[in-house]
This record gives structure tokens, sequence and C-alpha cells, in this order.
């Protein structure tokens, strides 16, 4: 169990280079009682949610591509990206050294539990796939 | 079990007054030992053990774990005390875990006024019971530390414990029943012909930690658990095992009262009921459909477990009062990116279709 402000702290700590290098601001930051938490940055054509659902561990990476300013259906896989479908288009994109260098900027932080790791983990992919993103078609 | 060593003379002088009112029987026997809870001006004491060592096969597997938590005690109102909460430290400061009469199953312990304590990272709570025992005796429930072996989440029937999980709607607010809640109306895991008799009592609970809560409470002993029943702002009633649930349950009793009124609201205004697996996508839903209503589940406290438990009752009792309402339930589904099942969708789906089984046609769920 994590709790929410906790939640929000580190990925805004890990996220943070949505907003450094692409441009992203903090929309949102939901809490649901303990059972959900979601941190959304925006930019003007899309956004990421990072959410998380604290008793079944079910941690999601979302960038949802706007549509005329407003967002997709969940279900529409060509606007609502996750990032595990993200990652496998991107990985045979990026080089060995882009993959050094990402892992690189994100060793100033240490774990210190699984969640934090996942979190991490997702940070280190957003940022290679954001990149990216535009050379990506996707279906 | 072997309870026959180590009674405190003060349980059987309580057990023999119990006999003498004709409400404690031959399901009732004494655990622990150098218990002296009562008080130590009782005199004239005897010991029953012939009546004490029939012991009840009830809650074996909580008296099981080395602590017996989960205990039920009766204290008699102390000799030099007007009130028992007067004394409800010095009551707790002889009352350790493990000391625990059985109750005779089927007998029903009336309350009025509880009051809940925090002790030894414990909660406790203390209810005065009524037309029970005598007017100002006091059941005394300490919280468990959730003992090896057994299942905090009561959401879970198991065959120890067929009654898991009982919502019944009490009326507080003199409502009828059948104009909010009616028993018939609930899932069909539920077996409320086991308490038919416990729907229409009235309960107001206005309580915090530490403060005196105005309620009834009643408990009883039914296929092998301690439940109890407890009712506020004419919203809801439900069994429930530990102490420690009971004190949650009185907050979620008041959250469920705050979720009627906005109920009322809601269906005013005409709008759906989602609900979906994943709650990113539950949520995207809603931002879609203005008007509706989503599961918005509040804070709660305890382990995981605990928490866990109280998630799966409060969606439980949730999706029951929208399924109440006559609004229509719209169900995205399942989330095809997800690879583990949601347990609180899946469990939103049985009751839709349980409620349906029972109701056929009462409900307009768009898939």
């Amino acid at each position: 169990m994590v709790e929410g402000k906790a939640f929000i702290i580190t990925v805004e700590l890990y996220f943070s280079f949505l907003e450094s290098e692409f441009g992203m601001q903090v929309i949102e930051e939901k809490q649901r009682g303990n059972a959900f938490y979601d941190v959304r940055f925006a930019a003007k054509d899309k956004i990421v949610s990072v959410s998380y659902e604290n008793i079944e561990d079910y941690l999601q990476v979302i960038v949802f591509l706007l549509e005329m300013g407003r967002m997709p259906d969940y279900d529409d896989k060509t606007n609502t990206l996750h990032l595990s479908h993200l990652n496998g288009l991107v990985m045979s994109k990026v080089s060995k050294d882009e993959i050094s260098s990402n892992a690189k900027y994100f060793s100033k932080w240490n774990v210190k539990s699984e969640l934090e790791r996942k979190l991490l983990k997702g940070a280190k992919e957003l940022r290679l796939c954001l990149k990216h993103l535009d050379q990506l078609k996707i279906a | 079990m072997d309870p026959s060593g180590g009674y405190s003379i003060h349980y059987c002088e309580f057990v023999e007054n119990g006999l003498g009112l004709g409400r404690f029987g031959d399901g009732l026997a004494v655990l622990g030992a150098g218990v002296s809870l009562v008080n130590a001006g009782v005199s004239g004491v005897s010991l029953h053990r012939s009546m004490s060592s029939s012991a009840s096969e009830l809650f074996a597997e909580v008296n099981a774990a080395s602590g017996g938590h989960g205990g039920f005690v009766v204290t008699p109102e102390h000799p030099n005390q007007p009130r028992w909460y007067d004394d409800v430290d010095a009551t707790l400061a002889m009352f350790q875990e493990g000391d625990a009469f059985w109750m005779k199953p089927g007998t029903v312990y009336h309350s009025v006024n509880g009051y809940v304590k925090i002790k030894e990272g414990k909660q406790w709570v203390y209810l005065q019971t009524k037309d029970v025992v005598k007017p100002d005796d006091v059941a005394a429930i300490d919280s468990p530390e959730e003992p090896s072996g057994i299942a905090p989440d009561m959401t879970t029937p198991s065959a120890e414990s067929p009654f898991i999980e009982v919502e019944i709607i009490n009326d507080a607010s003199q409502m009828p029943l059948s104009t909010f809640m009616s028993p018939e109306a609930l899932d069909a895991e539920v077996e409320w012909e086991q308490f038919g008799n416990d729907l229409k009592r009235e309960a107001v609970i206005f309580a915090e930690l530490g403060q005196m809560m105005e309620t009834t409470v009643n408990i009883y002993v039914e296929g092998g658990m301690l439940l109890m029943t407890a009712g506020a702002g004419g919203c809801a009633i439900r069994s429930m095992r530990y102490a420690d649930d009971a004190v949650n349950f009185v907050d979620d009793a008041l959250k469920y009262a705050d979720d009627a009124v906005n109920l009322v609201d809601d269906a005013a205004n005409g709008g759906k009921t989602i609900i979906g697996e994943t709650m990113v996508r539950v949520e995207a839903a809603a931002a879609r459909n203005p008007g509706s209503t989503i599961l918005k589940m509040p804070e709660f406290s305890g382990t995981r477990d605990q928490i866990t438990s109280q998630m799966m009752q409060y969606n439980r009792q949730w999706l029951l009062q929208q399924m109440r309402s006559g609004r229509s339930i719209l169900d995205i589904g399942l989330d095809p990116a997800r690879k583990i099942p949601s347990i609180f969708y899946q469990m939103e789906q049985n009751m839709i279709k349980n409620y349906l089984k029972l109701h056929p046609g009462a409900l307009n769920v768009i898939r």
C-alpha cells in the first residue's frame, strides 16, 4: 500500500522530465481515497496519465493524444497509447547509446520500493518513447 | 479446546448471574487465565464448572491462535461507578486479550450505547447491553490482530463462515424499508432468512473514536460467526466479526448515509451509473457522459487486508444502491489492456448477475 501523497510526489519527481523537456505541466493530482491515484501532465496536444490502483497494484502510464483538444476514448487504440504498447514500437528505433544515456539521466534516483522501481522504469521508457513519438505509426 | 483451567472466579460469578436470568446457557464457556475482569467487589461466588466445560465450537479458529483475539466478554456494571463507561479505563486495564466467553448460538445480545477506545494499538468496543443480561451490563470486544488462518476479508465466503457479509437496511429515518432497500433485493450470496428478525431495528450512529456513540447494535452468533448489526442514517446494517470492523463500520455507515443523499440527487439528474474494469477507464467514460455517477472510494485505514475488505464492502454497498435506484447502468466491460482481472469489477459483475436473478428485468444494463 502506498499513500496518495507519496505516490504523487514520486511521480512528479521521476516524471519531471515531462515538464523540463517536453513543456508539459501537471494539471491534475487525483486521489480516490486510498484506492486510486492519478497524476496528469498536459501539453497542447497530449496528456500523460500516471495512475495506480493501490489494492490491485496496477500501474498505468498512458499517453492520450488529444483530438481537437479533447480527450480520446480510452479504448481508441490510435489515440490512447499505453506505455507497454508504445515501448514495443519504439525500442527498435533506439540506439544503445540512447538507452545508455537515458539510463544515466535517471541514475540520480535510488528506488526504495517495488512501486518506485516500476515508476522509475515507466519514466525511463516514457522518456524514450516521447522522443520518438512523432516517428511512430500507430495502428 | 479445553476451557477447564484458569477461570476467573469473577467470570463464573457473572455466568451464574447470567444463568439466573435464563439467558446464558450451555453454549457458554470461559477462556483465558487469571481473569479479573468484572470487579473486585463480588462476593459469594461459585464455580460452575459443569456449565463452563460445555464449550461451543464457535470461534474455534479465532481462539486457536495464541491471542484469542476477537473474544467477546460481557461485564456487569462496576459496583462503585454509577455508569459503566465512567470506569472504562479501569475495566480495560483488567481485561486482557484471550479472555472470552463463548456466546450461545442464536442468542441475540441487544445493546445500546457504545464506547470506542484505542489502547495498546488495538481498538476496543464496549457496548452497553440492553434487556439481555441486565440493563447496565457491558459487552466488551477487543479488536483482533488477525491471527493466522483467519481470512480478514469478510467478503469471501467460506465453509466455516457461510454468512460473510450481510448488508441489510435499517429504518432509522422511519422510511418504509421497501422504499429504500429491502433485504430481498440484495444479492443471492447472502442468506437473508437467517437475519429476518433484525431488519427493522432503528439506529442512529454518531461516533468517533473516544466518544460515545448512540446506536443500536445487536450481537449474536450465527453460522459460526460473531455477528453484529448496526445502522446509521437510515442506511445500512451489516454483520461483522471483529471489533475493529465495527469501528470502521460506524464510519462506513455514515458514508453510506451521505451516499444515499447523493444518490437521490443523481437520480433527479437522470444520469447513468458507470461501472467497468480499470479506474482510469471508468473515469474517462464518466467524463464523456455528463451527469453520470461512478464509484468514488473514500479513504480507509487499517492493514492492507482490512482496507481491501472495507473497499469491497463499500463497493458492494454502493453498487447495490445504484441498482436499486432504477438508474441505468452503463457497463463498459473488461479492459483489454489489463492482464490481471480486477477483483472489484468481478464482484460488480457477480452482483449484477445475482440481482437480475432475483429481479428479472429490474435493471437496465447497457453494455
